[in-house]
């Protein structure tokens, strides 16, 4: 109980889904026995209880409590969120679950060819195997610069990290 | 006083950006999630004003009984076309704008978590809602089956043409799209706070569009998994749906209520957090009972997930105490906001610019929408009701009275953030006069027709008492609200010939999109304010005082 | 002299006047249900109007009163009262579990089935039109004309009415019942009503079925028992009773 009480906000909210989802999909199998209403909501309940358990293994507060010294304070290379160390609130559930600083990509058209080619490839469903022939080549050609280029950017990334 | 006596937060240092308007090529190849959102907001406008045109088109068709205009196949067209529209191109993108320029600034990130899969999901939604549209093109028309699509009617059988067809793949792409964007707020909204905004301090839009994002997540699958199973039925020779081979109808409605009952409290929980970032602005309070709010919000969420087949009560193929009771809950907390909305503006200094205007609109629209709803969740009364125009009025009221109304606060709201320019007040109040007028002359007399018994979908109606002059005192309202979109893109106009003069703050606002610049550079912020509330930029305004 | 709560009293049925305009008033009911029904939604009504009447009150109030003046300060900065928020949890939660009860015991009745039936009245809907058929009388009335078929049903009797389609979904809808149910292929589903007035009811179909989804009227016409026996007897008898009906049986 204790544990279910210290898990963070984030996780909570998807476990109050979850058991929402349980609940209700059991009283309605009960009272209706009826299958694809009880499947459809005892899936809400476990897809949100996976959600649940991923955000409960990678709580921060779970990581805290069992570190409680390993984390040194982040040297603030900006003076993003600096105003703010004096207060006691930023330890423990506050702090969210990723801290990045946020590199931000470089402008690209690829998800503009992906997103293109798919919905042309999309049309043979209807249309047969020609419009899924001509997607699929800015399909391919935008799935490969955007895999590249993050590619390229996350060693980019890497580099500085380990020069600065 | 006005926040240029006191600017706070940096001062325009980011004139690069400002001045920037960009070519085509940087609006395809963008990734910034503020360009994103405002690919979103005047994609989805765009469709907004199709989806209009269709609708002053029925309008003009029912004002008199007979058929003057357009024939039944058009007409059939129309109101699907106009329920797909709203609801998938104008609806919930929209939600996906609002969300894209606002939650990295409400919770002070420099961009979405994955800033690529954004770009993809508005070309993905884009693309998607053309091919929706492209039907018009097609060999036998657009789609003719309702926004519902119900079987066995949207069956190849009963609905030949291939625009059918393209509303399902159109619909689907746009759904994947919907997903990825939530995948996106929940991921940043965990992922990228700044340190101090822990959860219960967090701007009540982004623990909206959180709840909405989840909603998103469980339920759009359901409808991807039902157009998936239709268009095989229709171009696969599958009978998931076809009663003579053993397939069910009913499943159907299950399948995509299930979807599109959360869908309508994804359409209206973003703005009911614009709503209440709006309201206290203006009442110069913080919200009333916020943590209330958090868990009404919350509280809706999960329970949306449970009231589908409040839409399948005449089908007599459900439980109808299980779906009337947890119908009958949901007004709870959705009471429960209402009220602490008013309790935010009871003892404020209130405010009217046009933003409050339309808030407070919503607020008196919403309150009839929310109860014509507890009374067509009552199975006895749903029993007259259903398929009606009452149910027309009901949904309206709450789409259009709520969801409508919350969208134009929040674009009178944000524009000087976005563009560094104000709307003109007097346009504003111009917009919001006629479409308070517009919308009670159109909706109100909706549901005594509906009472009456006139059902929806029909572009003919029998000339019994006071229908004629109902529907054409209806006619007059929906005239009204297309007029009343000109002084909006009007003011829209004027203010973008403008140069941009707010500046970081002109509200005198709460949350941290007030802090930066007007438009916020590239990166959003230089630097954050401490965050010890839900209203870091107001501690840190009065701080200074 | 008035008294204080006269004149609240009179501001509530005022109020619930207005809310039935703008709501909508239903049609005579023409159905024992439908009487029950019209009594629901009046409750329902009467309370929609008071909930509308204080949110709608307590908001013109605070527009009319709380406005900002030049040069004012800041308002109380209050974040809410735990005592205000649990009173207006708690009465709508009182009021939803009422209307609730209501809507059971209305429902009941809507939804009751009488074992012995004075009459069974087969409705089967199709792509545009109706037939209505009496089994085991071989009486059947197919109406493709404008004005569609006219079913013939007794009143002051239970008659059980049983819905099925042979295409897609249909709804076999009377507003003076204020009462539908949907034709479901593959399906079928029968409710009760019991007709206190006689008379000429129209009704049309309610779910879109396609392109002549408007064009499906029928009416039902009540008249007593002897006159009903009387009708029966004249029509002719076509050969397949019900039973053989193409509808597929679930």
């Amino acid at each position: 109980m204790r544990r279910l009480i210290a898990l963070s906000q984030e996780t909570k909210v998807f476990l109050l889904m979850a058991a929402f989802g349980f609940i209700v999909a059991a009283i309605y199998w009960f009272v209706s026995y009826e299958p694809a209403g009880t499947i459809l909501l005892a899936g809400f309940g476990l897809a949100t209880a996976v959600i649940a358990l991923l955000l409960a293994r990678s709580d921060p507060t779970r990581r805290r409590a069992a570190a409680p010294r390993a984390e040194p304070p982040a040297p603030p290379t900006t003076d993003i969120g600096q105003a703010d160390t004096t207060v006691s609130g930023t330890e423990g559930i506050d702090r969210p679950f990723v801290d990045e600083t946020g590199r931000l990509p470089d402008p690209t058209i690829a998800p503009f060819a992906v997103g293109a080619g798919l919905a042309l490839a999309a049309t043979g469903l209807v249309f047969g195997l020609a419009p899924v022939i001509v997607g699929a080549l800015p399909l391919a050609w935008g799935a490969w610069t955007w895999l590249s280029s993050a590619g390229e950017e996350l060693i980019a990334t890497e580099v500085e990290d380990a020069a600065g | 006083m006005t926040a240029a006596d006191t600017p706070i937060g940096p001062a325009g240092a980011s004139g690069a950006v400002r001045g920037e308007r960009g070519d085509l090529l940087t609006w395809l190849t963008t990734t910034d999630h503020k360009r994103i959102g405002i690919l979103y907001l005047v994609a989805s406008f765009g469709f907004f004003l199709v989806g209009g045109l269709l609708a002053l088109g029925m309008r003009a068709e029912l004002t008199v009984p007979g058929l003057q205009f357009v024939d039944e196949q058009t007409y059939d067209q129309a109101f699907t076309m106009h329920g797909t529209i709203m609801m998938f191109l104008f609806g919930t993108p929209m939600v996906a704008a609002f969300a894209n320029y606002l939650v990295p600034l409400q919770v002070g990130a420099a961009d979405m978590v994955f800033p690529r899969l954004n770009a993809l999901s508005f070309w993905l939604f884009l693309f998607g809602g053309v091919i929706v549209l492209s039907g018009y093109l097609a060999v036998g028309g657009a789609a003719d089956v309702g926004w519902t699509g119900y079987v066995p009617n949207s069956e190849l059988h009963f609905s030949t043409t291939t625009g059918t067809d393209l509303w399902i793949v159109g619909l689907a792409l746009t759904g994947v799209a919907t997903i990825l964007g939530a995948i996106n707020f929940t991921a940043t909204i965990y992922g990228r706070r700044a340190p101090g905004m822990s959860m219960l301090r967090m701007p009540m839009f982004c623990w909206n569009i959180l709840v909405a994002s989840i909603l998103i997540l469980f339920a759009f699958p359901a409808l991807t998994g039902a157009l998936a199973m239709l268009l095989f039925d229709r171009r696969f020779g599958a009978s998931f749906f076809d009663p003579s081979e053993g397939g069910d109808p009913v499943l159907w409605q299950h399948l995509f209520w299930f979807f599109g009952h959360p869908e309508v409290y994804i359409l209206a929980l973003p703005f009911f957090g614009i709503i209440s970032e709006v309201i206290p602005v203006f009442s110069r309070k913080p919200l009333f009972g916020y943590r209330a709010m958090v868990f009404a919000t919350i509280f809706i969420g999960a329970y949306s997930m449970s009231v589908w087949a409040h839409h399948m009560f005449t089908t007599a193929a459900i439980n109808l105490p299980f779906f009337a009771l947890s119908s009958f809950i949901i007004a709870v907390p959705t009471g429960i906001k209402i009220f602490n909305w008013v309790g935010t503006m009871f003892r404020g200094k209130l405010t009217f610019p046009t933003p409050m205007l339309f808030a407070t609109g919503f607020i008196y629209l919403f309150v009839i929408g929310g109860i014509t709803g507890v009374i067509v969740a009552s199975p006895p009364l749903d029993f007259h009701f259903q398929d009606t125009y009452f149910v027309v009025a009901h949904l309206h009221n709450v789409l259009v009275g709520g969801s409508v109304f919350g969208i134009f606060a929040g674009v009178y709201f944000w524009f000087p953030k976005i563009t560094g320019r104000r709307l003109d007040e007097r346009l504003g109040k111009l917009h919001f006069w006629s479409w308070l007028v517009g919308f009670i002359l159109t909706f109100l007399p909706q549901y005594q027709l509906g009472a009456d018994g006139m059902p929806r979908r029909y572009p003919d109606y029998a000339a019994n008492p006071g229908w004629t002059e109902l529907n054409a005192i209806s006619t007059v309202g929906s005239l009204l609200l297309g007029l009343g979109m000109i002084p909006f893109l009007a003011a829209v106009v004027l203010a973008l010939r403008r140069p941009p003069d707010q500046g970081n703050d002109p509200w005198e606002a709460n949350s941290l999109e007030w802090w930066t610049t007007s438009p916020p550079p590239h990166h959003n912020f230089t630097s954050l304010p401490p965050i010890r509330s839900e209203r870091p930029v107001f501690d840190a305004r009065e701080s200074r005082r | 002299m008035i008294t204080r709560s006269q004149r609240s009293i009179r501001g509530v049925v005022l109020a619930a006047a207005l809310a039935i305009l703008a709501a909508g008033c239903l049609p005579a009911p023409a159905t024992e249900e439908a009487q029950q029904v019209t009594t629901l939604y009046g409750v329902f009504v009467a309370i929609a109007a008071v909930i509308a009447l204080i949110v709608f009150g307590l908001a013109t109030w605070a527009i009319l009163r709380h406005r900002q003046k030049p040069g004012d300060p800041l308002p109380d900065q209050s974040h809410g009262s735990l005592r205000v928020e649990f009173i207006w949890t708690a009465i709508p939660v009182l009021i939803i579990l009422g209307l609730f009860a209501g809507t059971l015991a209305v429902l009941g009745r809507v939804d009751a089935h009488n074992p012995n039936p004075g009459v069974e009245l087969r409705v089967e809907a199709f792509r545009w039109g109706w037939t209505f058929s009496y089994p085991g009388s071989g009486v059947s009335v197919t109406g493709i004309t404008p004005d569609g078929p006219e079913a013939v049903l007794p009143v002051g009797e239970p008659i059980k009415i049983v819905v099925a389609s042979h295409d897609v979904i249909h709804a076999f809808f009377v507003p003076v019942f204020l009462f539908k149910r949907d034709a479901i292929p593959g399906r079928e589903s029968a409710f009760d009503v019991t007709i206190d007035e006689p008379g000429t009811y129209r009704g049309q179909c309610a779910e879109f079925c396609g392109i002549y989804h408007s064009r499906m009227p029928f009416s039902i016409r009540a008249v007593s028992r002897a006159e009903f026996d009387q009708w029966l007897a004249s029509q002719p008898r076509a050969s397949p009773p019900a039973e053989g009906s193409p509808v597929a049986s679930p």
